[in-house]
């Protein structure tokens, strides 16, 4: 392969893992504390549709944005209503959350648009000029024509590593995920640190769901997130709960993806003869997550007061 | 001066405290001795405000002091360390310290967090490793680094609930160099204990509980070693009361521990070689200071915990290796010691509970229920141990902790055992319901079963058990008639001697 | 443990909450979410409608119309009536799957991905079963789909009894796999002879399951769902394995400690969880018009298994119910759509919204307790976990 279409596929996997990697950092900063959120889809969900229909009646993509990340940040805090103070257990809510999203935006989406299938077409937002950056021989052809989400997902990765591993606030939210009652006398709400970590996932999650209508397609189809909320999750946990690990597992997974159009489009075939099945390649990150989790492959230990309601 | 003067506290009809006294003075060390329940760690409690006293005061350098919560008392500079460490397992020594202080969204490197750390133990002389996870440090470097928490925050009183419970002797030596360091420094430190040579070793000042009273206090070096003893586990009449009525001459071996050996939680030796026979009509009791092993050996014979050695008979039959059901199925009972999580499922029936464990009784073919016949068994147990309120279709999370507890007995006694292992079978039960589950201990005993009772109670072992084994740090250190006295057993519970 | 420390019977009454122990992650006992009351169920109901209705007027529709509709679609003519037991057949067979999991205190919400790879099994041997007597060809079809399910399942039980994975994510993950197996077969190996959508063959016609009623769709399998409410119920209750499910879940410890074999029950559970939603594809396919597998075959009926768990507060025969219930607003919400608009999808929400009511009701409860100033600094909290 010749170094432009190198440039060419790392783009693409930047664009397919964008989305991913917002969702898995809100999802880790959540899990930090010891919430897990298995309805990361519908945060993806709602903030795309939202982002489409402010952006369609609007014509900018910028409060477009501005609303998907709104409505996911509602969704999270009736989330983090239900599971925060009202102890509710978090596996459920999650999984009704997802309910909640694809019937409020179908039935939304029809609503506004009707059933005539006619393609939803808003405009995306703009892309982002790096200047000097984009001469850069491989990195240059993989940022050029890229909009501020997936590199503002880069960025704030380490960023999250820093929050999370380098200030004392991080020490807050790691101990909530770990012992709470060692945050609880130190003389921090455990209740309101794990609501605010709540709202910091929906709003990260907001954004990658107002890429994927606004800064990807350019358009809204019901049910667009398709599964990539439960990614995310994986994610998460083949990140092992550190943002520089999701970075680098959303990559991966973004590549996958890309590799995925591209065995699609060459029909790429093994050594021996046979094509792959690009299905194969899409469900290699949660067989590697099982295996991880299995701890044939190294241990991941997840945070152990994940899932667990405080109570004093 | 932080003074406790005559302090009272009830938890429903239990008195915990009952006109307590305590003075922390600053630069000495203060030991704060008494039995199980003698109401130390309550007294701590309020110190600390994590308890609210109905009477009496407290005195904090002279002027009222009232806690409300853990918060009033760290900052009027009280610091205490709990038994159970609020340590974060994941985080550094460094981390673990960096939580209690500092700006919240500052960038801090780990350079600087590890030289607050190394600076603030250096100044008090002590050693802890800043980069490990705290989760993979000894116990001994945890205690230490809650010690510096506390420090951390400018605690001038320093309370320690049972430290020396859950460290080697080693350990022990580096805590008490540390709590005299802390000491010359000004600091007041109080410290729980069950142990006479401890308090010898590092203490200044002493204070005995017993029963929620302050029955003696004052500079160590008033008092023998005899006073203290004394003072702790009183003396008199109750010495002379012979449980075991010498009526029942024990028969053969019916239980058999051989050289039984199993680790304790988090790879810490739990119990060691224990060897002891019980016969039948015999009632083997089993004595010492919490958390010395009695847990690990009663989970270690019930099959709840798997013996790295040694071997366990019952009439003949070898259990090591078999499951916990097939144990119960050759004859062994168990009465745990938490009747709410082993004893019982809460949301079940009192039916359902007496069935739990009898997969032979009420079984018929095909792996049904016989509901008529376990309804019968049960309307029957509940007339015969009493269980109130009648009903066999009740939850028994609705019935009293007495009721709970023969439930429990009922369930246990109705199999026909031969051989019992009690646990505390009577903790938290008002007199009237713990004198029946004696009544069917000693029951058992007189059909010729075997049991053995583990209790923190040294009245109830000696009320009615036949010999009394003693264990410390997982060995059985000795066993007794209870004819050897109150005195004889707390010297042999708390290591009146040292013994490494 | 210090004097006084011990629970006392106001803290038993309301231990609903973790139970700690050895399961691994998301501790909390799903009974905490076991409901009752019939007040607050019509209340938790009255509430998703309520919110169902905001719905339709934000899309401009006519609530009172738009429920009418509905009521109609699913209860206003024998062809309604039957369309509303069609719909509700698999969702009991996902309700029964997902209620005696979460009554074993397992978390298992792969009821999708056991759906799916049965049904790939069933479509698979299709042709094969075909050859059989009818009966056999029926109930081999059913037996393979329950034993793929029940083996998919086990695969996360499994990991959890030997890895200690919690089941939450490793049935999410097994899901996401078994979606894309089954995308794999529809595009590839499975695909139909004119290779023009990507759908499987419809199952031979040998295997169809007989109609029974002219323009209906009900057929011989909607009554398969009914007769195994009461397999369960009664094994719950009059079984010992039944009797061991329950135990494990409300306690593990003291089951384990009283002789029960928790691994053993807990793996048993898993694969009858399994089997349970193995069943409803299968039944769908060997009943339904098309008789086809395809991508979207199931479009989250596994999911919706826990509302219908849920709303049947864990019971057998109340899942029935609020299956039918649930059927009934998927055939209304067809009735919905044509006549007033509002998108049959809506349907989802009020799941969602019923789900919120009936988790939160003992939460609100406890928080009223809590302002009543009863839950008091208790003891640290602390089981060993240094």
């Amino acid at each position: 392969m010749s170094a432009p279409e190198w440039s060419l596929l790392l783009a693409a996997a930047l664009r397919v893992s964008a989305p991913l990697l917002l969702a898995a950092l809100g999802e880790t900063v959540s899990e930090a504390a010891g919430i897990i959120n298995i309805g990361l889809e519908a945060y993806l969900l709602v903030s795309a549709f939202a982002a489409a229909v402010v952006t369609q009646f609007t014509q900018n993509a910028w409060l477009g944005l501005l609303a998907g990340v709104g409505c996911s940040l509602g969704l999270a805090a009736l989330f983090g209503l239900l599971v925060v103070p009202l102890r509710c257990n978090q596996v459920v809510v999650g999984a009704a959350m997802n309910l909640l999203a694809l019937g409020a935006t179908g039935t939304l989406y029809r609503g506004i648009f009707g059933v005539t299938g006619k393609v939803l077409s808003v405009p995306l937002l703009p892309a982002v000029s790096l200047g000097p950056v984009e001469r850069l021989p491989l990195l240059g052809g993989v940022l050029h024509g890229q909009n501020a989400l997936p590199i503002g997902g880069l960025l704030i990765a380490p960023l999250l590593w820093a929050l999370l591993y380098r200030t004392r606030a991080g020490l807050v939210l790691r101990s909530l995920g770990e012992r709470p009652e060692a945050a609880d006398t130190a003389g921090f709400s455990v209740g309101r640190w794990r609501f605010g970590a709540v709202l910091a996932g929906g709003a990260l999650a907001g954004v990658g769901g107002a890429y994927l209508s606004i800064g990807d397609t350019g358009t809204f189809i019901e049910g667009m997130s398709s599964g990539r909320g439960f990614v995310a999750l994986a994610i998460v946990i083949f990140g092992r709960w550190n943002p520089l690990g999701v970075l680098a597992a959303s990559l991966f997974y973004g590549l996958m993806g890309a590799l995925q159009f591209h065995v699609q489009a060459l029909g790429a075939v093994l050594p021996w003869g046979g094509a792959i099945p690009h299905q194969f390649i899409l469900m290699l990150p949660q067989v590697m997550t099982l295996v991880v989790l299995a701890g044939l492959a190294g241990r991941a230990r997840q945070p152990q007061a994940l899932g667990i309601p405080y109570d004093r | 001066m932080l003074e406790a003067r005559n302090v009272r506290k009830t938890y429903g009809g239990t008195v915990a405290l009952d006109g307590a006294s305590l003075a922390l003075e600053p630069g000495s060390i203060h030991a704060v001795l008494g039995e199980n329940g003698a109401g130390k760690s309550t007294l701590m409690r309020v110190l600390f405000g994590l308890v609210r006293p109905e009477g009496g005061e407290l005195l904090l350098e002279g002027a009222a002091y009232r806690p409300g919560s853990p918060a009033d008392a760290l900052s009027a500079g009280l610091g205490m360390v709990h038994q159970h460490f609020t340590l974060v397992p994941t985080l550094t020594a460094a981390e673990n310290l960096g939580l209690g202080q500092g700006k919240l969204w500052r960038w801090t490197s780990r350079r600087s967090t590890n030289a607050h750390l190394a600076s603030l133990a250096s100044g008090y002389g002590m050693a802890v490793p800043p980069d490990a996870p705290v989760g993979s440090l000894s116990v001994g470097e945890k205690q230490r680094i809650e010690i510096l928490k506390a420090l951390a925050r400018g605690a001038r009183y320093l309370i320690l609930d049972e430290p020396t419970g859950v460290l080697s002797p080693l350990e022990v030596e580096e805590l008490f160099a540390t709590l005299r360091r802390l000491r010359d420094q000004g600091v007041a430190v109080a410290f729980i204990s069950h142990k006479l040579w401890e308090v010898e070793a590092v203490a200044d000042q002493v204070t005995v509980l017993r029963r929620g009273r302050t029955v003696l206090t004052g500079g160590l070096a008033c008092y023998s070693r005899q006073d203290l003893v004394t003072s702790m586990v009183g003396s008199g009449p109750g010495e002379t009361r012979r449980g075991a009525e010498g009526v029942t001459r024990p028969g053969a071996p019916l239980l058999l521990l051989e050289s039984l050996s199993a680790l304790g939680d988090g790879g810490r030796p739990g119990i060691l070689e224990v060897s002891l026979q019980v016969a039948r009509g015999e009632i083997l009791g089993v004595a010492g200071v919490e958390g010395n092993g009695q847990r690990e050996l009663a989970e270690c014979l019930v099959g709840l915990r798997r013996a790295s050695a040694g071997a366990l008979r019952l009439d003949g039959l070898d259990l090591s290796h078999l499951s916990t059901g097939a144990r119960r199925a050759a004859g062994l009972a168990y009465i745990p010691e938490d009747r709410h999580a082993e004893g019982l499922v809460l949301p079940l029936s009192v039916r359902e509970n007496l069935l739990l464990s009898k997969w032979g009784g009420v079984r018929k073919g095909l792996g049904l229920l016989d509901v008529a016949a376990s309804r019968r068994e049960a309307v029957e147990a509940i007339a015969r141990y009493g269980i109130r309120p009648a009903d066999p279709e009740m939850p028994v999370s609705a019935l009293s902790g007495g009721n709970q507890q023969k439930a429990v007995v009922a369930r246990e006694m109705s199999a026909g055992p031969k051989a019992v292992l009690a646990a505390n079978p009577t903790r938290g039960l008002d007199l009237g319901a713990a004198a029946f589950v004696h009544s069917v201990l000693r029951d058992h005993r007189a059909k010729g079963g075997a049991c053995l009772l583990v209790s923190s109670e040294l009245e109830e072992l000696l009320e009615i058990c036949d010999r009394i084994a003693v264990m410390r740090q997982g060995r059985v250190v000795s066993v007794v008639p209870p004819s050897a006295g109150r005195e004889t057993l707390g010297q042999l519970m708390v290591g009146g001697v040292r013994c490494h | 443990m210090p004097l006084g420390a011990g629970p006392t019977d106001e803290q038993i009454a309301g231990a609903d909450g973790p139970q700690g122990g050895t399961e691994p992650g998301f501790v909390a006992s799903p009974n905490s979410a076991i409901l009752s009351g019939a007040g607050s169920l019509a209340l938790s109901v009255g509430g998703a409608l309520a919110v169902g209705a905001l719905l339709m007027v934000a899309v401009g529709s006519h609530p009172v119309t738009a429920y009418a509709a509905l009521a109609s679609g699913a209860l206003g003519s024998s062809y309604a009536l039957t369309e509303t037991v069609v719909r509700a057949t698999p969702l009991l067979f996902a309700g029964l799957a997902v209620l005696v999991s979460f009554r074993c205190g397992i978390w298992n919400i792969g009821a999708e991905g056991q759906m799916l790879m049965a049904s790939l099994a069933v479509i698979w041997a299709g042709p094969a079963l075909a050859g059989l007597p009818l009966w056999v060809g029926w109930a081999a079809a059913l037996a393979l789909g329950a034993a793929v399910g029940a083996g998919w399942s086990l695969l996360a039980g499994a990991l959890r009894l030997y890895r200690g994975v919690p089941e939450v994510i490793s049935t999410l993950m097994l899901n996401l796999i078994a979606y894309q197996l089954v995308s794999w077969a529809v595009n590839g190996p499975l695909i139909e002879a004119a290779r023009s959508q990507p759908v499987s063959n419809p199952l031979p016609q040998a295997l169809w399951l007989p109609s029974l009623g002219g323009t209906t769709r009900l057929h011989l399998g909607v009554g398969l769902p009914w007769i195994l409410v009461g397999l369960v119920a009664f094994a719950l209750a009059r079984t010992a394995f039944g009797f061991r499910l329950r135990a494990v879940g409300a306690g593990e410890r003291a089951a384990r400690a009283c002789g029960v074999p928790v691994g053993g029950v807990v793996l048993s559970t898993f694969a009858l969880s399994g089997a349970l939603a193995g069943l409803a594809p299968v039944t769908d396919l060997l009943g339904l018009y098309p008789h086809r597998l395809s991508e979207g075959l199931l479009s989250g009926v596994g999911y919706q298994g826990i509302p219908v768990a849920l709303l049947g507060g864990l019971s057998p025969w109340g899942c029935a119910v609020s299956a039918l219930f649930f059927g009934g607003l998927a055939s209304g919400s067809d009735a919905m759509e044509q006549m007033a608009g509002v998108s049959s999808v809506s349907v989802k929400v009020l799941q969602a919204v019923l789900v919120f009511f009936l988790v939160a009701r003992p939460g609100v409860g406890a928080l009223r307790q809590l302002a009543k100033g009863r839950g008091g600094p208790s003891a640290l909290v602390g089981e060993g976990d240094e």
